[in-house]
């Protein structure tokens, strides 16, 4: 036994001990949190810290997140309805273009033109949640401005807006916008984008194309013989079709031994071949080339003479030719009637052929409808049905391309919207989900097992009491 | 018949009953260490044969193992600090706030959000006012933590001088005591009282500072005391000690009007107090200031370069830092060599001019630096209350938009017969202000003639780019660089081989000078107890910089401004600012949790101590009232023994 005063001072101690542990407890099932400030478990405090600033953070690309998903869901409806304008506008013009109207009938068909464009201006101006949609980052500034005839009829539009869009963080790393510059879908001054359709292996070169609408480019070839030596060779009877020599190559004639080779081939023999008007002969890279041999030159010694092969373009269907050694990356190759200009590049070449391409037509979308509204008014009398229709047909065709330009703008508009609503969504909501759940697992008090250590550490505490108690009663004074 | 025997017995008794009675009169006073007398039989010495003739109290001894009590103070001393610095870091934990409800990292989470988000709505006066008040949110809470953790500096200062009088006033006791129990001893009496108090008093003196007691020295009995190893009770006399600051500001103990620190002193209270103030406390200081400083230094990097919907500046003026005599270097450390690029722009016209100033000498004083910016025509600035004042003419304004553009000098470029006009926009993505070449090739009319190219250069001749300008291009196409400046060319011709400078800009503030100096800054400040928001912007939140290109309306600028949050800083050791407030939040938690568990160590170290103590020193009743009964029948025992002599002598008087 360690004396009276051992009892005195373990008991205070358990107690104090006890009842710290009580508190403790009481506070963690109160608060039903295991870790309530950084000192109950430092490691895990700093984790879900981090998890909670990071769960709130996804909160705010949230907002924004809903900020561009409204913007354009706004943006998707609105150029529905320009599309609509424009299909409207188009099976207008169609009519007025196929039928036989009077000029009052294409006066009220200029009347539904106009209302068309009053209707896509108006949508063009919309304005949602403060931000105007269709003039880029301008959002604070109209985007088109109209001016009017006395009439009340537009007379031109001019664009205020910008040139950039405006990409907002929706989640981390990621940007989208939910403005978009119209002038891109509405308007294309100088469409340099030129498709080849075909299998000749041309493509676009880095000029700007002059052409519009489709043009077929002739591929071909030609092998060209320089100084032969005198030996009189020349080329095979299908050298222009056959050959796939490029740049220059050197025949090697031995006109003694009767040998021939093409660069580094092997030197083969031509007397006597069975068609010396076509003989083929091919390097040691595979290159062929088809030569007449028939009339070379005898015993003159061992000659060198240069062939060419190379390309023949032409837009024009072959009135004018452009050549090409395959090494053009940007050939011009120009009509020599209308002085369109395509830019080629050549180095993918592979075989001749008739290349369809084809450049989109310029539009403006206000522009083009105001020209086809005023055509159909033909207010001054000044153009002739027959002119009138060519305009209108012209007309048409850009309303084409437009139409094609706000369709493609929609089908844009709507997978970015799907990605916005969709997986960037999902996504952001996957992540807070799991760092919310992390974070509880960390921090969530377990509450049975808390409740039964609350029970046991207050059974203890009465122990300590009952304990002490009785210890501290015992005294020899009480016997004497 | 010898009385004297019996009556030394009933003597031994009485004294015996008396100590037992003391002893249990203070069995709960704290400190008491129970007293035991010393009997002893004595010796009557008749020529030379020793008898035995009674027994005498020889002294009261005090029950004590002077080892365990050394031990039982070097617990104290340790509890003593422990205690003061657990209740301290408590106190600074609490105010930081619980991990769901951390003030100041809601505040600085809630900031950069609040950019974030008016990224999307960047001209929303709503949106501006959140950030503002976002970041006036998050001052409030940093200079909320700094007074806090200055009047904590306060207080620790009072209390340190609080405990150093109770230091003392004990070590007076001490001293005095050591007096009292040598006269006691040379006057052969009792000291054990004295002995105890004086042994409580310096287990008290160990639970406020770290002492070294022993006995010794030229009065006996007596016990000194060094503090940090000089004297502080040395027998009757002490040395007076005082709190103060040495040349480095270093909190510490020194004998009264001395400047030297005493070492050592980490443990006790007083220790506790001088490790919070000179390290604990001043590390969570410094961190604090640390990341407010870096947080200021950020987000005004980029603040200054850009404007808010509010537009251009008419006149703007920074916070007062230095006189006009000043050197550049004097008035920040992270002003550096580099330029200053202003735009000033005509409201009339529309003209714009890109003025790009030199910083390359550090030894420019502050007002020759205003002079060279009164230079550029159509601006004007000057010193005032030692801060840079610049205006703009009338009708004119400017701003510090990082925009590329063209230096044509006139010895690379012919101004006359290059008539095409180059227009150059865009947002440079270099991370560093670069200068490119732009040299003509091939010379000739734009768009018109075949092999006439621009060819893009860096500054180590590196090919950037070559775009074709002659045969197949349309004045005004846009020709664009990978690092996202833009290049438009009109109609009109060039001179082959000239050339001109490209300059990109990604900085156009390398010098660091609006940043320090204050113009067009979004917080004011370096440390947590001085960072605020800019009374411009407080005024009109429009001037919050969400832009950054020449058009004013892109949110480039409020976009990386929000990214700043996830900036990783490389004086935070790489830390981004949340990441730095999390680690101090949990060292804290760590350095609390730690001296708890110390705490709780000790508290069951120094229980045993006790428990080993009063086994040894302690009161046992029952071993007392045993005793009690031992020299009662003593007691009683003696007095029947004198009470026979007395009869027998009383029957020898009688026969004679």
């Amino acid at each position: 036994m360690s004396g009276w005063a051992a009892i005195f001072n373990n008991t205070n101690f358990a107690l104090t001990v006890q009842s710290e542990a009580l508190a403790r407890f009481q506070e963690q099932i109160a608060s039903g949190q295991r870790v309530i400030r950084a000192s109950d478990d430092p490691g895990a405090a700093h984790r879900i810290m981090y998890l909670k600033a990071f769960a709130r953070n996804l909160e705010s690309y949230e907002r924004n997140l809903g900020t561009v998903e409204s913007n354009l869901e706004q943006v998707t409806s609105c150029l529905t309805a320009v599309t609509e304008s424009l299909s409207l506008a188009r099976e207008k013009l169609t009519r007025a273009v196929n039928g036989t109207f009077s000029a009052q009938q294409r006066a009220g068909f200029a009347g539904e033109i106009e209302t068309a464009i009053q209707m896509i201006l108006m949508v063009a101006n919309r304005k949602h949640a403060g931000q105007y949609l269709f003039g880029g980052s301008k959002i604070s500034t109209v985007p088109y401005v109209a001016t009017y005839d006395s009439a009340g009829r537009v007379v031109s539009v001019t664009y205020n807006g910008g040139t950039q869009d405006l990409p907002v963080p929706v989640a981390p790393g990621v940007e989208y916008s939910g403005v978009v510059v119209a002038e891109d879908m509405f308007k294309l001054d100088n469409p340099t984008g030129v498709v080849f359709l075909g299998q000749t292996g041309a493509a676009a070169g880095t000029g700007t194309s002059t052409i519009e609408g489709d043009v077929s480019l002739e591929v071909s070839r030609e092998t060209v013989y320089g100084d032969t030596g005198g030996t009189n060779v020349a080329e095979g009877d299908s050298a222009d079709t056959s050959d796939t020599i490029r740049g220059d190559h050197t025949l090697t004639i031995d006109t003694n031994a009767k040998t021939i080779k093409l660069d580094d081939g092997t030197a083969v023999s031509y007397d006597g071949v069975p068609s010396p008007t076509d003989f083929m002969i091919q390097n040691a890279s595979g290159d062929v080339a088809y030569v007449d041999v028939s009339n070379i030159t005898p015993d003159i010694g061992t000659v060198d003479v240069t062939i060419t092969g190379r390309g023949l373009l032409s837009i024009d269907g072959g009135l004018s030719t452009h050549q090409t050694d395959y090494t053009d990356t940007n050939l011009a190759v120009s009509h020599s009637q209308t002085g369109l200009m395509l830019y080629v590049n050549t180095t993918g070449i592979t075989q001749c052929g008739t290349e369809p391409v084809n450049k989109a037509l310029p539009y403006d979308m206000f522009v083009d409808l105001i020209a086809i509204r005023d055509n159909l008014l033909n207010s001054d009398g000044a153009l002739s049905v027959a002119e009138q229709n060519e305009e209108l047909v012209d007309g048409l065709n850009r309303l084409e391309g437009l139409l094609s330009a706000v369709t493609n703008g929609e089908i844009t508009v709507g997978s970015k919207l799907q990605a916005v609503g969709a997986t960037i969504r999902y996504m952001l909501e996957d992540l807070s989900a799991s760092s919310l759940q992390e974070s509880s697992q960390l921090q969530d008090l377990d509450l049975t097992e808390a409740v039964v250590q609350l029970a046991r550490t207050q059974t203890l505490y009465e122990m300590i009491l009952a304990s002490s108690s009785r210890l501290l009663n015992l005294s020899l004074l009480d016997y004497i | 018949m010898n009385f004297q025997i019996s009556l030394s017995g009933l003597n031994v008794a009485q004294q015996a009953i008396d100590l037992i009675a003391t002893n249990i009169a203070n069995a709960g006073t704290k400190g008491y260490h129970r007293q035991e007398l010393n009997v002893a039989p004595i010796e009557f010495n008749a020529t030379n044969v020793v008898t035995l003739a009674g027994a005498e109290v020889i002294g009261v001894r005090r029950a004590i193992d002077q080892m365990l009590e050394r031990q039982i103070l070097r617990v104290e001393c340790q509890m003593g600090q422990i205690s003061q610095e657990l209740m301290t870091l408590q106190l600074v934990e609490r105010t930081l706030g619980d991990i769901d409800s951390n003030r100041l990292g809601l505040a600085l989470n809630g900031f950069f959000d609040s950019l974030r988000e008016l990224s999307a709505h960047p001209n929303n006066a709503g949106y501006q006012c959140s950030v503002v008040e976002a970041g006036t949110a998050l001052a409030n809470e940093f200079q909320n933590m700094a007074t806090f953790t200055q009047e904590l500096d306060g207080h620790i200062l009072l209390q340190a001088d609080i405990i150093v009088q109770q230091v003392n006033d004990l070590a007076t006791e001490i001293a005095d005591l050591n007096a009292e129990i040598n006269a006691a001893i040379l006057r052969g009496n009792d000291a054990n009282v004295m002995q105890d108090r004086r042994d409580q008093a310096i287990a008290e003196l160990a639970g406020l500072v770290e002492i070294q007691a022993d006995a010794g020295g030229a009065l006996e009995g007596q016990v000194n005391v060094r503090v940090g190893g000089a004297p502080l009770v040395m027998g009757g006399q002490t040395i007076e000690l005082e709190v103060t600051t040495d040349s480095n500001n270093t909190l510490g103990l020194a004998g009264a009007g001395s400047s030297t620190l005493l070492a050592g002193i980490d443990q006790g209270q007083l220790g506790a107090l001088f490790t919070l103030k000179n390290s604990l406390l001043a590390d969570i200081t410094d961190s604090l200031d640390l990341l407010a400083g870096q947080v200021i230094k950020a987000v005004n990097e980029y603040h200054v370069q850009g404007v808010g919907t509010s537009g251009s500046f008419a006149e703007l003026s920074g916070w007062a830092v230095g006189l006009s005599t000043a050197k550049l270097s004097e008035l920040s450390s992270d002003i550096s060599l580099g330029t200053l690029q202003l735009r000033v722009i005509n409201q009339l016209t529309g003209e714009i001019t890109i003025e790009r100033v030199e910083v390359d000498d550090l030894d420019t004083t502050f007002g020759q630096f205003a002079t060279t910016l009164s230079n550029l025509d159509n601006i004007t600035a000057w010193i005032s209350g030692s801060a840079l004042h610049i205006q703009a003419a009338t009708n004119y304004k400017f701003d510090f938009l990082p925009v590329c553009s063209g230096q044509y000098d006139p010895g690379t470029w012919d101004p006359v017969n290059n008539t095409a006009q180059i227009a150059i926009s865009g947002i440079f993505e270099g991370s560093a202000n670069e200068d490119f070449t732009v040299t003509v090739v091939g010379g000739g009319g734009v768009g018109i003639d075949e092999g006439l190219k621009l060819l893009v250069e860096d500054a180590l001749s590196e090919k950037v780019a070559e775009f074709n300008v002659g045969l197949g291009y349309t004045p005004g196409d846009v020709l664009t660089l990978d690092n996202g400046i833009t290049l438009t060319v009109s109609a009109g011709d060039f001179v082959v081989d000239d050339s001109f400078t490209l300059h990109g800009v990604a900085d156009s503030d390398s010098a660091n000078i609006l940043t320090s100096v204050g113009i067009n800054t979004f917080f004011s400040g370096s440390s947590a107890s001085n960072i605020a928001i800019c009374q411009d912007v407080i005024a009109d939140p429009g001037r919050v910089a969400t832009a950054m290109s020449d058009t004013m309306t892109d949110n480039r600028n409020i976009v990386r401004l929000g990214n700043i949050a996830d900036q990783q800083i490389a004086a935070l050791g790489n830390l981004t600012p949340s990441d730095h407030y999390r680690m101090l939040a949990a060292g804290i938690g760590r350095d609390v949790s730690v001296r708890f568990a110390k705490k709780t160590a000790l508290q069951i170290v120094s229980n045993q101590l006790a428990n080993q103590r009063d086994t040894i020193s302690g009161v046992d009743i029952n071993a007392e009232a045993a005793k009690m009964l031992l020299f009662e029948q003593m007691f009683q025992a003696m007095a029947k023994v004198l009470s026979v002599q007395n009869e027998a002598l009383q029957s020898l008087m009688a026969i004679v």
